[in-house]
C-alpha cells in the first residue's frame, strides 16, 4: 500500500486549486471543448458573436437550461423524468385556461400550482409506491400531454391579457428578466447542492440508497423533492416560454426531455446516479444551445442537427469513461 | 515429500501506472504441495496469483512452469498449460446449467463446432463429479444461479479439473463460505492434493492457514518476505512477518466491569426471519454483547431488527427509556444507536463519494442543520481522521480509493460523529488486514471503556471471546444459550450453536432471557 498512499499525499499538498481541478475535472473538459466549439463557429461566421446572436442564444438556452436543473436533481439520485414536455404543456394549459376565465394571478398560481402537483405526483410513485422512474414518468408523460389536448380539443390558447407579457418581454438592469432568472435558478441550485443538507442527501442516494437510509437519510422524502422541485421548474419554464410566444400551444415542451437529458448527461453527470453538477449541466445546456445555433447559422440542415447532438452525447460520455480509466 | 519444483517465479515485477504492486519477487513451488500465499491486503499475493493464472502479465520477471517459460496472456492460455484460476468473483454464467458452464470452451463438447453434445457433457461432469470424492449431490442440469456460494466455487474447481490442470490456484475461497462450508472446501483440497493437484491457496487467515497448508510463502508491501514450513512455524511468527513487527497476542482478551445503567431492553422482538422466535435481551452501559451464530442463524436479521433497519412483526426495544421498536429510523438513530452494517460496500458506504462527505453522511441526517457548516464539517472529519488513525491522501478522495481497513474506519468515524449510545457492529473485521484489525478491537475497546455499549457480531470466534463481556449464541433463528465471559470458550460456544436444538433444551439451555 505505501506507494499508493505516497502517491496521494503529493496531490493535497498542491492545495485548493488542485481540489477544483480534481472535483470538476469533467466539467472543466467539457468548458474547453465547449470554447473550441465557440471558436470554431465563431471563425466560420462572424455572426456568431454578434450581440443580437448572443441575446438569441441565452433565449434558446433559457427554457432547457430551467428544466435541466431539475433533472440534474433527479439523475443526481439516479432516477431520470421523461415527464418534464408533459407538465410543461399541461401547466401552461390549464393556466391559460383559468385565465381566460377569471384573473392573470389565478392564471399564473394555477401554472405553478398544476407544475408542483405533477411533480410531487412523480414523486410519491417513485418513492412511496416503489416504482421505476423511467416508467412512471413515461406515463405521466403520456397522460400529461393527452389531457393536454383533451382539455382545449387540441387548439392553442392565443390573446393572452397584457400583463402575462412580463415573463418573457420584462427586461431588469438593462437584462431579460428571464435571463436573470435562469442564473439564479442556477446559482439557487448550486447552492443548494453544495451547502445544504438536501444537496448532500441527492448524492447520497444516487450513490447508495440502503447505506443512506441505514445512516438515517429519509431517502423518499428526498427523492419526492427532487421530483417536485422539478415540476415546479417545469411550470415556470412554461410560463416563460409562452408568455415570449404570446400563445399556448398544446405541444408545448415536446420533445424537451431529451434536450435536458443530454445537457446533464454532456455536463458530466452519471446516469447511475450519486455524480454530477450543475456547473456541469450549465456547460451542457450552452453546448446544445450553440450547437443548435451555430449549425443554423452556418446553414446546415436541421436534418443533420440531431445527428451532431446524438454524436456530441456520445463522444463527452466516451471522454469521461476514458478519464475515469486513467 | 519429493521437492520437485513445479513452477518458479523468477524476479517477477508489477506496475500498475505508478504503483508498484510487485518488486522483483522470486521463489519456487513445489509439485504436489499446498502452498499458502499469505499478506495483508494490498500485499500483493493476489497479484502475483494472476500472474501466474494469466488474468495479469507481469511488467518484468518470468514464469517457468514444467520447465518451460510461461507467457500466457490469459486465463485460457494458461488453462490449456495446466494452470487454472479459481478467482473470488466466480467466472459462471448463471443462466446456464453446471455442466455447460464446465464446458463451455470444450471443442470437444461440439459438434460441427456448433451443436451441444448435451448427453457427453453430462456424463463427464459427473465424472468429474466422482474425481473430486466430494459428494455434494449436484444434478449437472441444474442452473448455476439456483446454486448456493460453495456450490458454486465447487464447480468453478471441477471447472479447473475439466482441463486437467496441474496447478489449481484459489484465490481467497474461504471469504464467503461458513465454517461448515470451509470444511467441505479443505477436504476437497485434500483430495485433490492426494489426486497429485498441486494448489495454491490465497488468504490471510491465519487459522485456515494453518489446518491446509504444507508452505507458507509471505508477501508485505509487494516484495517478498519470507517462505516457511507450515509445521515448523507458528501464528506469532506469521503476523510478525506479515505485519512486520511484533504485534503481540492479536486476541489478547479485553474485558471491562460495565456500569450499571440498562441502557437497552429488548422484549419479546419478532422479526420476518424467526417468527415463532420472541427474542429478549438488554445492554448496559459500557458492555460489549457479543453474539454468535453460523450464517444463516438469523444474527444479522436480528441485529437489524432491534437498529430498525427492517420492519419487525411485534415486541419493544426500548433505548434509554425510549421506545424505537416500530418508529423510523432517525428517529432510533436520534434515540442513541448506531449500526455499522456487515456489507461495508453496498450498505455502509457511498463508495464513490468522498471521505469527508462519508464521515459526515449520519451527522447531516440526524443532527445538522439545513445549510452545512463546511468549516466545522471539515475541522470535525479531520479530528476523526487522526483519532482513528485513516491512512488517506486528501479528504476529498472516493472512499474507494482506501484500503478495507481504511474504509472500515471511516465507516466507524460516520457514526462516532452522532456519538451513539448503543452500536451495533456487525462483522466489523471483515475483509480487513491485521493492523487493521488490532485498531478496530482497540477502538471497540475505547469505546466501551467511554460508556458506549456495544452489540459485536462476528463469525470469527477468538474475536468474539476477546472482546465480549457476555456471549448469545444463536441456532436456528434462536438465542440458544448465553454465556458469561468468564465461563465461555471456543468448543462451548461451537457446541451451542451447532448443536440439534431439542438436544440443547434437554440439557437445560434458557432461551437467552435472564
Amino acid at each position: 500500500m505505501g506507494t499508493i498512499e505516497m502517491d496521494k499525499t503529493k496531490h493535497t499538498r498542491m492545495g485548493g486549486l488542485h481540489n477544483f481541478r480534481s472535483e470538476y475535472s469533467v466539467e472543466i473538459m467539457m468548458f474547453l471543448v465547449f470554447l473550441l466549439l465557440c471558436a470554431l463557429i465563431s471563425v466560420l461566421t462572424p455572426r456568431f458573436l454578434s450581440a443580437g446572436n448572443i441575446r438569441n442564444l441565452f433565449w434558446q438556452a433559457t427554457t432547457v437550461g430551467i428544466i435541466a436543473i431539475g433533472q440534474t436533481l433527479i439523475i443526481l439520485t439516479a432516477g431520470i423524468d421523461l415527464s418534464v414536455g408533459g407538465i410543461m404543456a399541461i401547466s401552461a394549459m390549464l393556466g391559460g385556461l383559468v385565465m381566460s376565465n377569471t384573473s392573470l394571478g389565478a392564471g399564473i398560481t394555477t401554472v405553478l400550482l398544476t407544475g408542483l402537483g405533477v411533480g410531487v405526483l412523480n414523486g410519491v410513485l417513485v418513492s412511496y409506491a416503489r416504482l421505476a422512474p423511467f416508467i412512471v414518468t413515461l406515463g405521466t408523460l403520456s397522460i400529461t400531454q393527452s389531457l393536454t389536448y383533451v382539455i382545449t380539443d387540441g387548439s392553442s390558447i392565443t390573446g393572452l391579457p397584457a400583463g402575462y407579457r412580463f415573463f418573457g418581454y420584462q427586461r431588469v438592469f438593462g437584462l431579460p428578466l428571464y435571463t436573470i432568472v435562469l442564473i439564479g435558478l442556477f446559482i439557487l441550485g448550486h447552492i443548494m447542492l453544495k451547502k445544504t443538507k438536501l444537496g448532500r442527501f441527492l448524492y447520497a442516494i444516487g450513490s447508495n440508497e440502503e447505506a443512506s437510509r441505514l445512516a438515517g437519510v429519509n431517502v423518499k422524502f428526498n427523492k419526492m423533492i427532487a421530483y417536485s422541485i422539478t415540476g415546479l421548474l417545469c411550470a415556470i419554464a412554461a410560463l416563460i416560454l409562452t408568455s415570449r410566444l404570446g400563445a399556448i400551444d398544446p405541444d408545448t415542451g415536446s420533445g424537451i426531455e431529451l434536450d435536458t437529458i443530454a445537457a446533464v448527461v454532456i455536463g458530466g453527470a452519471s446516469m447511475s446516479g450519486g455524480k454530477g453538477s450543475l456547473v456541469g449541466t450549465l456547460i451542457g445546456v450552452f453546448f446544445i444551445t450553440v450547437l443548435h445555433n451555430g449549425l443554423n447559422l452556418i446553414g446546415v440542415s436541421p436534418f443533420w442537427q440531431g445527428s451532431a447532438v446524438g454524436a456530441v452525447i456520445i463522444i463527452s460520455v466516451l471522454l469521461d469513461s476514458m478519464l475515469r480509466s486513467r | 515429500m519429493t521437492q520437485n519444483t513445479l513452477l518458479e517465479v523468477e524476479h517477477i515485477s508489477k506496475n500498475f501506472g505508478v504503483v508498484q504492486a510487485l518488486k522483483d519477487v522470486s521463489f519456487p513451488i513445489y509439485e504436489g504441495e499446498i502452498l499458502a500465499l499469505v499478506g495483508e491486503n494490498g500485499a500483493g499475493k493476489s497479484t502475483l496469483a494472476k500472474i501466474i493464472a494469466g488474468v495479469h502479465t507481469q511488467s518484468e520477471g518470468r514464469i517457468v512452469f514444467d520447465g518451460e517459460a510461461l507467457a500466457c496472456k490469459t486465463t485460457r492460455e494458461a488453462r490449456a498449460k495446466g494452470i487454472a484460476i479459481v478467482l473470488q468473483e466466480f467466472a459462471l454464467i448463471p443462466h446456464l446449467s453446471i455442466a455447460e458452464n464446465i464446458f463451455l470452451t470444450s471443442k470437444e463438447m461440439y459438434q460441427q463446432g456448433v451443436w451441444q453434445n448435451h448427453q457427453k457433457m453430462v456424463e463427464e461432469t459427473e465424472a468429474l463429479f466422482k474425481r473430486t470424492m466430494i459428494d455434494f449431490d449436484l444434478d449437472p442440469n441444474e442452473k448455476v444461479q439456483n446454486l448456493s456460494v460453495a456450490q458454486q466455487q465447487y464447480v468453478e474447481i471441477v471447472k479447473a479439473l475439466s482441463t486437467n490442470a496441474r496447478l489449481i490456484i484459489l484465490d481467497e475461497p474461504t471469504s464467503a463460505l461458513s465454517q461448515k462450508e470451509v470444511q467441505h472446501l479443505f477436504a476437497l483440497m485434500q483430495n485433490l492434493n492426494a489426486n497429485g493437484v498441486t494448489l495454491i491457496f490465497v488468504s490471510h487467515k491465519l487459522d485456515e492457514i494453518f489446518t491446509i497448508s504444507d508452505r507458507i510463502v509471505v508477501f508485505r508491501d509487494g516484495v517478498f518476505v519470507k517462505e516457511m514450513e507450515t509445521s515448523a512455524s507458528n501464528e506469532q511468527e506469521l503476523i510478525k512477518a506479515m505485519v512486520g513487527r511484533d504485534v503481540g497476542d492479536l486476541y489478547s482478551i479485553r474485558h471491562r466491569a460495565p456500569q450499571d445503567e440498562r441502557l437497552l431492553e429488548v422484549a419479546a422482538l419478532r422479526n420476518g426471519f424467526s417468527p415463532e422466535t420472541p427474542y429478549n435481551l438488554h445492554l448496559d452501559r459500557g458492555e460489549v454483547l457479543g453474539l454468535f451464530g453460523l450464517v444463516g442463524s438469523g444474527r444479522t436479521e436480528l441485529m437489524r431488527s432491534i437498529f430498525g433497519a427492517d420492519p419487525i412483526m411485534d415486541g419493544s426495544v426500548v433505548i434509554k427509556g425510549k421506545q424505537t421498536a416500530g418508529k423510523p429510523l432517525k428517529m432510533a438513530i436520534q434515540s442513541g444507536f448506531g449500526m455499522l452494517p456487515e456489507d461495508r460496500k453496498n450498505q455502509g458506504l457511498l463508495l464513490e463519494q468522498s471521505i469527508h462527505d462519508n464521515i459526515f453522511l449520519a451527522y447531516t441526517a440526524n443532527r445538522a442543520h439545513f445549510f452545512r457548516n463546511l468549516k466545522e464539517e471539515k475541522r470535525q472529519a479531520e479530528q476523526k481522521i487522526k483519532e482513528l488513525r485513516i491512512k488517506m491522501g486528501s479528504v476529498n478522495n472516493p472512499v474507494n480509493s482506501l484500503s478495507g481497513g481504511n474504509q472500515q474506519k471511516v465507516a466507524f468515524a460516520k457514526w462516532l460523529l452522532v456519538q451513539p449510545d448503543v452500536l451495533i457492529l456487525d462483522e466489523p473485521t471483515r475483509g480487513i488486514d491485521i493492523g487493521a484489525k488490532f485498531e478496530v478491537y482497540a477502538l471497540i475497546d475505547q469505546l466501551a471503556n467511554q460508556g458506549t455499549s456495544l452489540l459485536l457480531v462476528s463469525s470469527e470466534l477468538p474475536e468474539i471471546l476477546a472482546l465480549s463481556d457476555r456471549i448469545l449464541v444463536m441456532n436456528q433463528g434462536q438465542v440458544v444459550k448465553e454465556l458469561d465471559h468468564s465461563e465461555a470458550s471456543e468448543e462451548l460456544i461451537m457446541y451451542y450453536c451447532t448443536m440439534d436444538l431439542d438436544t440443547i433444551g434437554t440439557i437445560g439451555g434458557t432461551h437467552g432471557n435472564n
